[in-house]
């Protein structure tokens, strides 16, 4: 182990420490909501098919805006697989269906990659009269550079991957081992933590507010009407 | 400063809201204040990205350690200003891809802000003194709240189980739009009783929008207990901002179920169609449009019944507005800003009327007497006109 080793060990564990941190601090603002809203609260549960349904085909998106829904849908259904595919590296042994996905992971790759660039172009390009946050730029660039550089390294230039492996189980288990020196890698993992520093809440958020919706508009039909 | 908390109004699937938008944008599309500002730094997503800045700066991680942030006062008040603009007509939240409750949502932020003293903004701030003096919001007298409109021939029951409320705006704005309500109840034949000029006091919407609570209790208690004096059982409202109140929150505001179900007029007009209850002399042979409500449609999910109406009031198709139903699109009346931005107020106004006339439309039919008074406030310099009548207007002139 080299100085660097340890350093790029140590930013792994600050970003997954800025991630659990953020995420905490994000419910504990949830839980200091009002208790007392002035709402008539109809509490009913979640229609959960519908939900599943929902969350699954991002159906409020495709209400919206079709063309954005191919490629939000496209991303979040291939990123899916793609890390169904990364499962490879933090478990030993590698389940039968983690080691059947790897070719769809490959795929998803390529998919991926594309809904990035098209979301990208479609945000600068068609939207950029309307509404495009700045927020959302940089995390799509930075999707972007992590896509481009795995595809890479599966293309192009090939990592040794069970020195990915070591590194990576190294850090899931806490016992540190060298990080492969390939630059493709290197861009790709260090990105990829910075992501995980950043990453949106409405990960989180959403899927909540979807059910809420739901709950909404099923019941917006008891206010006024008989149930 | 007492107060920091940026989340206190906010409930805590509000906050989950403001952390959910994912700040795409598409709710742009369908806000009736971009249409006629086309300024996004006052768009749905910026109001909750600024708004959870301030949160974030206050009671986030950093100020827990190392003490919370000033927030620029430039930016408060650009913020507030943002938020008082917005018509808080909902469209935003029903077109929104992760499904946010934005009609909630934004008077909330506005509590927020009246309770920093920063709104709300102009005529509005003079409300609450308004209701507390003469029971409305437009500062005047309680004693001329029916005089004006209400026909000598209307029979008013001391005590009924049958209630019409007409609310503020219908009184002292759309008075054509009240003076249908009662002639067609009136018509129907089954008694219904009024509260008092001096006792029918403002629902609470106005100020509930405006973010100013505080005398909300107070209001709605006065109200729900001069009811049950007068034995009623069923309140019928045509004001679908009272009435989305009335639904929403007077519950919560009375603290317990109201012994009395609130209806909406046209459930009620109905229901008496369909008992033959109402006849119609003969019907009209125009092509009419009707917008509506926001607070109605997608407040209250009152879609069908002004629809039921009106197909039997013309004998020809009701026309459709390309936004309709849930969908429908604010005509500029809404969240108690048409007095204080007024020029966005009357362009949001004639824009439902240039698209009324696009659409062949002999007559714009209206069912709020927000939208009624803007609308025809609107159209008295445009270019483009269009007959304007309220639903409950255009029935009682065909009773047969």
């Amino acid at each position: 182990m080299k100085p660097h080793d340890y350093i790029i060990c140590l930013v792994s564990y600050v970003s997954l420490c800025v991630f659990i941190i953020r995420t905490l601090s994000m419910c504990m603002i949830w839980l200091r909501g009002s208790r007392k809203s002035p709402e008539l609260s109809l509490i009913t549960p979640v229609p959960l098919v519908r939900y599943v349904a929902e969350v699954l085909t991002l159906l409020r998106l495709l209400k919206a805006n079709g063309c954005i829904w191919v490629g939000e849908w496209l991303f979040h259904a291939s990123l899916l697989f793609i890390f169904m595919r990364h499962l490879r590296y933090v478990l030993a042994p590698i389940p039968e269906t983690v080691f059947n996905l790897q070719s769809f992971g490959i795929f998803a790759g390529y998919v991926n990659l594309f809904a990035i660039s098209y979301l990208l172009l479609s945000r600068l390009v068609i939207m950029r009269k309307t509404y495009t946050a700045p927020y959302n730029l940089f995390l799509l660039t930075m999707l972007a550079i992590i896509t481009t550089t795995g595809v890479l390294m599966k293309l192009q230039h090939s990592v040794d991957t069970l020195q990915v492996k070591f590194f990576v189980l190294g850090l899931v288990t806490f016992d540190p081992q060298p990080v492969p020196l390939d630059p493709l890698f290197l861009v790709h993992f260090v990105t990829f933590l910075l992501l995980l520093c950043l990453l949106p809440s409405h990960i989180f958020a959403a899927p909540l507010t979807i059910a809420d919706a739901i709950k909404r508009e099923r019941d917006l039909r008891g206010v006024l009407h008989e149930r | 400063m007492k107060g920091d908390r940026f989340s206190e109004a906010l409930s805590a699937r509000q906050l989950i809201e403001l952390d959910a938008c994912t700040r795409c944008g598409e709710c742009l599309k369908y806000c009736p204040i971009q249409d006629v500002t086309g300024r996004p730094s006052i768009s749905p997503p910026e109001k909750i990205r600024v708004f959870r800045e301030f949160i974030r700066a206050t009671e986030g991680l950093k100020a827990i350690f190392l003490g919370s942030k000033q927030i620029d006062p430039v930016l408060l008040e650009d913020f507030t200003r943002a938020v008082f603009e917005c018509t808080t007509c909902g469209a935003c939240g029903e077109r929104c891809s992760v499904g946010i409750f934005t009609q909630r949502l934004w008077p909330m932020m506005r509590k927020e802000m009246v309770k920093r003293g920063i709104g709300p903004i102009g005529e509005q701030a003079k409300m609450p003194e308004s209701v507390k003096q003469h029971g409305n919001p437009y500062n005047l007298p309680a004693s001329e709240r029916f005089r004006i409109w209400m026909p000598t021939s209307i029979s008013i029951a001391e005590r009924s189980h049958l209630a019409y409320y007409a609310g503020c705006t219908g009184a002292y704005s759309a008075q054509p739009m009240v003076r249908g309500d009662v002639l067609v109840l009136s018509a129907i034949g089954e008694p219904f009783t009024m509260l008092s000029a001096e006792q029918e006091v403002c629902c609470g919407f106005p100020l509930f929008i405006s973010g100013q609570h505080d005398l909300l209790e107070g209001l709605v208690k006065r109200l729900v207990e001069a009811y049950v004096d007068r034995g009623v059982k069923q309140l019928l409202c045509s004001c679908p901002c009272c009435t989305n109140i009335m639904t929403r929150d007077w519950p919560a505001l009375y603290g317990k179920p109201l012994p009395f179900k609130v209806r909406h007029i046209t459930q009620f007009v109905v229901e008496a169609i369909e008992k033959g209850r109402v006849k119609i002399s003969k019907p009209l042979g125009e092509r009419l449009i009707y917008h509506d409500p926001c607070y109605l449609s997608r407040g209250v999910g009152i879609i069908e019944e002004p629809r039921y109406i009106l197909s039997r009031l013309t004998d020809k198709r009701l026309i459709e507005f390309e936004r309709h139903g849930r969908q429908s699109h604010c005509c500029g009346a809404g969240g108690a800003a048409r007095k204080v931005f007024k020029k966005n107020a009357y362009a949001m106004a004639r824009n439902t009327i240039d698209e009324a006339i696009k659409k062949g439309a002999d007559r714009l039919i209206l069912n709020c007497p927000a939208c009624y008074a803007l609308l025809n406030e609107a159209q008295l310099d445009n270019p483009n006109r269009i007959v304007i009548t309220d639903l409950m207007e255009l029935l009682a002139s065909l009773l047969g």
